[in-house]
């Protein structure tokens, strides 16, 4: 197979990132008021590429296709390519983005700067899909930083003080994080030439980890330590409650898929592909990562049973959920590195779910404390049932896609020979329980209180507005699917199988 | 021979039609400006690609060779120098066409800006050591001229820039009068020459003599107090021709001493990297405390400018050609990165200027809700700038680095990174404060649409779209900037 609907194989990472670049592009250039040509542009691009991935998704999963090059540097090429690894990123991101718009046109109905907010949200997707596509260490750290850069207006969004204070916050951590990760990427380059990713990792690197240690550890402190800011790696993770100002469509999309995900899709790429689990064994830097990644799942939770805002509550459980992606990499054995990708794609669908009920509860009641939510269930049973699903899948509860993810992290474990894991994943589950177990309780088992009853929100009783339930319902019922089917052919369980797979075979 | 009519050209049609926008009266200024503008870019940038085909070019003006003649040459930095002239004073013309406010409704602008043309470009393809002093001449005068359009608060700033350029000057002259004692030619490869088969020639007192000339001249740290008042104080159509090219004009001709003519100096070496660090630092911590926008961009220059001069110390005993050209193509382009951003950040500040009648941070709050082509050039030109990807100062930086990590300079890449911090940090600020929601704090005037017509409002963010977008294939420009690069020091 050369061709994909008549385009050749080789350029489709350039159609699919031109097709998120062109939407912004011609959003920003619509003026303020032309909401049916933006919601337009928004959709079909959305869709469309949704469409690619899937027609895609089989093709990859036989074999990675051919990259595209582009001369950036003298002696460093632009390389996009699309492996198994990008495309589980990317479906996710194509998926959400499509989601998130719906709740987004929803959400800022009404609202000023439309237009840039919907132009930067297109380029914070059009940088995702770059980093996913992304096939060396320079063309990643382009996309990484263009995402840092086009997220801080979206942080920003609302302009008040408390928001470009966050944003600011938010873009220090980042800059700085990207720094780091730029000196690793230049001494790697400086020491071995361009890295371009290969499953299992790169023989060059493989070659300097063996002639000279001390230095490959340290780039990799380097590379680990830029990626960790935006994956929010305690101690890291200090900008990621405080961004909570930004709008819920942003929150949502900053905490699935883009900002903390880049940076977790990143040390992915950094363990598997530069690196290889062998070599970075050989190092001896697994062990901290995993202890770093352990800590942090534990104090993640720690710190969100104590938040009574709820979005606060779910943002530091992004810090601890996000972890176990890296923990499962750091575990390095085949069933781990399946568990800490399939978890990149589960904690996503699930986490979006949350913020998204998190947004309709402000917009309907303007309630946003978790103990102003009793009774909530009988207002908006839809609602609380998403949320549910949801938090339970967090949990680790069956079918819901979480336990999936826990399941393999905890045979990973077991692989790995390092059975405290296991405890801390059945410690990080019972304290998911408690903070999300008892939001679940008010809402569904208390009787309403004040704000539930007085319902002073936007829309009166009943139900949020479509354009925000159904994509929460979207997404709840695919963390559901992925759970129900997950030995289903093109489950991102079955991607993530063939990745460790040919990551551990190599 | 094409070189022999182009090379000359570069200098002779930016200075005819300087003399004729004089004669000019009424609205024939503007139109002579303009088309004087455009015939000026034609010879530059056939310059820049005849080079980037065919590689270094050399003329002897009326086949007199030196000592007795004059020669006019173009290696790679001229070409991507003389190709950055072309397209900043180009834009600065569109601008400044545009409304005559943005050099206040000044005849003169005109006539100087196209001397300043005519200087640079001088400056860019001499291979004279004297024509050199004259073309750095022209370029002060004209720059100094320009400064003092803006009024009487001007005035003061022009006046120190005018002596302090021509202190500069006068060291200048020194290092010549001393290069020519040594050598008796004025022709730098013939000096260059000379001095490279004399052992015992003692360079250091020229060489110090022409670093503090030309260091004043391009506001190298500590000599750069005289640079933010005359740029911030300059109309909105000539701190871009300032800071985006005048100050390149002193380094240049110092890159020519260095390399071609004096050759490294380890301890001046030293100096210069001390004088760069500071730059970079001091001059991003004063741009952090300012209050006002074209003061914050002024001080960025001085801060830039340290980026520059870095390329003294880092090449210094570097015999490995790819790593040299690596090393000096990354300053290049960070020249080049700064010179367009720099330019589009100036226009965008006199944009907002001009709207808001302040350039005060206090005065801008939330006026990219209605400037949205202005701010989106400041966000793209501070990207680039800031040296964060995707952007032509990115990928300069990366050179420079990947350059200093495989000769183990370590201190590079720390003050590089410190620099790239510094410089986010302040050029935030007045992004932030665009941004913010103008009714969170004290009510502002909206600001006045009428004072920018379509054509000066979309100006700097052309500047700025072409230097991220050159971010994306910077292979081409990093080549063509070190064509005929001299292979070493010669001493």
């Amino acid at each position: 197979m050369t061709h994909l609907l008549g385009i050749p194989l080789h350029l489709l990472p350039l159609v699919l990132l031109g097709l998120s670049l062109l939407a912004g592009v011609i959003i920003f250039l619509l003026p303020e008021r032309a909401k049916v040509a933006r919601t337009t542009v928004n959709l079909t691009a959305a869709i469309a590429k949704v469409v690619l991935l899937a027609l895609l998704l089989p093709v990859v999963l036989e074999e990675d296709l051919p990259a595209w090059r582009s001369p950036l540097l003298p002696g460093v090429e632009l390389v996009l390519r699309i492996d198994t690894l990008s495309l589980v990123f990317a479906s996710l991101s194509a998926v959400l983005w499509l989601v998130t718009t719906v709740y987004a046109i929803g959400y800022l109905e009404g609202r000023p700067n439309r237009s840039r907010f919907f132009g930067f949200f297109s380029l914070c997707v059009t940088a995702t899909v770059g980093i996913s596509f992304a096939g060396n260490l320079v063309t990643f750290l382009l996309f990484y930083e263009m995402l840092t850069l086009v997220t801080y207006p979206l942080v920003a969004h609302y302009g008040t003080v408390a928001a470009l204070k966050a944003a600011r916050l938010y873009l220090i951590y980042a800059l700085t994080g990207g720094l780091v990760l730029l000196v690793g990427i230049v001494w790697l380059t400086a020491m071995v030439g361009p890295v371009e990713f290969r499953a299992g990792g790169v023989p060059a690197v493989a070659a300097l980890a063996e002639a000279d240690p001390v230095a490959a550890t340290w780039i990799f402190v380097l590379l680990i330590g830029g990626l960790g800011v935006k994956a929010a790696l305690v101690p890291l993770h200090g900008w990621l409650p405080r961004a909570m100002v930004a709008p819920a469509p942003v929150s949502a999309l900053l905490h699935a898929v883009a900002v903390v995900k880049a940076g977790a899709f990143g040390i992915a790429r950094v363990l598997e592909d530069v690196y290889g689990p062998r070599v970075a064994e050989d190092l001896g830097v697994l062990l901290p990562l995993l202890v770093l990644a352990c800590g942090t799942v534990v104090y993640g939770s720690v710190r969100a049973l104590a938040q009574d805002d709820l979005k606060a509550r779910l943002a530091y459980s992004t810090v601890s959920q996000v972890s176990y992606v890296t923990l499962g990499l750091a575990l390095a054995t085949s069933a781990g590195i399946t568990g800490g990708i399939v978890h990149l794609v589960h904690q996503g669908l699930m986490k979006i779910t949350l913020f998204f009920c998190a947004g309709l509860f402000a917009e309907a009641l303007g309630v946003t404390k978790v103990s102003q939510l009793a009774g909530m269930a009988r207002r908006m049973p839809v609602s609380a049932t998403a949320f549910t699903v949801a938090g339970l899948g967090m949990m680790g509860i069956p079918p819901v896609a979480g336990f999936v993810s826990k399941w393999y992290l905890g045979l990973g474990a077991l692989e790995a020979d390092q059975p405290w894991v296991v405890a801390v994943l059945l410690s990080s589950a019972l304290l998911n329980a408690l903070y999300f177990l008892p939001v679940i309780y008010v809402m569904w088992f208390r009787e309403p209180g004040e704000p539930v009853l007085a319902g002073q929100g936007h829309h009166g009783r009943g139900e949020a507005p479509l354009t925000l339930l159904v994509p929460a319902v979207t997404t709840a019922s695919l963390a559901l699917a992925a759970g129900l089917l997950a030995a289903a052919p093109f489950s991102p369980l079955a991607a993530a199988q063939v990745i460790a797979e040919r990551v551990v075979t190599r | 021979m094409t070189a022999d009519l182009l090379l000359p050209a570069t200098v002779l049609v930016p200075l005819t039609l300087a003399c004729l926008s004089v004669l000019a009266r009424g609205h024939a200024v503007a139109v002579v400006g303009l088309v004087g503008t455009a015939l000026s870019a034609l010879p530059a940038v056939a310059v820049a690609v005849l080079v980037a085909v065919d590689g270094p070019v050399r003329h002897e003006l009326a086949g007199w060779s030196p000592p007795l003649g004059i020669a006019l040459r173009a290696d790679g930095l001229s070409a991507v120098l003389l190709a950055l002239t072309a397209v900043v004073g180009t834009a600065t013309a569109v601008y400044a066409a545009a409304r005559t406010t943005t050099y206040d409704d000044h005849r003169g602008f005109w006539p100087l800006a196209l001397l300043l043309w005519a200087g640079m470009a001088a400056v860019l393809v001499g291979a004279d050591l004297f024509n050199t002093y004259v073309a750095l001449e022209v370029v002060t005068l004209a720059a100094v001229g320009l400064v003092a359009l803006g009024g009487r608060a001007s005035w003061g700033p022009a006046l120190r820039y005018l002596l302090v350029a021509v202190l500069g000057s006068m060291f200048y002259l020194l290092a010549v009068a001393a290069i020519y004692g040594m050598t008796g030619t004025l022709d730098m490869a013939q000096a260059g020459a000379v001095i490279a088969a004399d052992p015992t020639a003692d360079t250091r007192w020229p060489m110090g003599l022409a670093v503090v000339g030309l260091g004043l001249k391009s506001a190298l740290l500590p000599l750069h107090a005289w640079l933010p008042p005359a740029h911030a104080s300059a109309p909105a159509a000539v701190s871009p021709l300032l800071s985006g090219l005048v100050v390149k004009a002193g380094f240049v001709v110092l890159v020519r001493l260095w390399f071609e003519v004096l050759g490294p100096d380890p301890a001046v070496a030293v100096l210069l990297a001390c004088a760069a660090a500071a730059a970079v630092l001091v001059g991003g911590v004063l741009a952090l405390v300012q209050s006002s926008l074209k003061r914050i961009v002024a001080y960025s220059t001085v801060a830039q400018i340290g980026y520059l001069f870095l390329l003294f110390p880092v090449t210094l005993g570097v015999e490995d050609p790819d790593l040299r050209a690596s090393l000096v193509s990354g300053v290049l382009l960070l020249l080049l990165a700064h010179g367009l951003a720099k330019a589009s950040l100036f226009l965008a500040a006199g944009s907002l200027q001009l709207a808001a009648g302040s350039d005060q941070l206090a005065e801008i709050v939330g006026a990219a809700r209605q400037l949205r082509s202005t701010t989106a050039a400041m966000m793209l030109a501070s990207i680039s700038l800031a040296g964060l990807p995707i952007s032509l100062g990115f990928s300069g930086k990366w050179l420079l680095l990947t350059g200093a990590v495989q000769t183990g300079q370590w201190w590079v890449v720390v003050l590089v990174v410190a620099g790239t911090l510094l410089s986010a940090a302040y050029l935030l600020r007045p992004l932030a404060t665009v941004l913010l929601a103008s009714d969170t704090t004290h009510e502002v005037e909206p600001v006045d649409l009428h004072a920018l017509p379509p054509g000066l409002r979309h100006v700097p963010l052309v500047l700025a779209l072409l230097v991220v977008l050159l971010g994306l294939n910077a292979e081409w420009l990093a080549t063509l900037s070190v064509t005929g690069l001299p292979a070493g020091g010669a001493p």
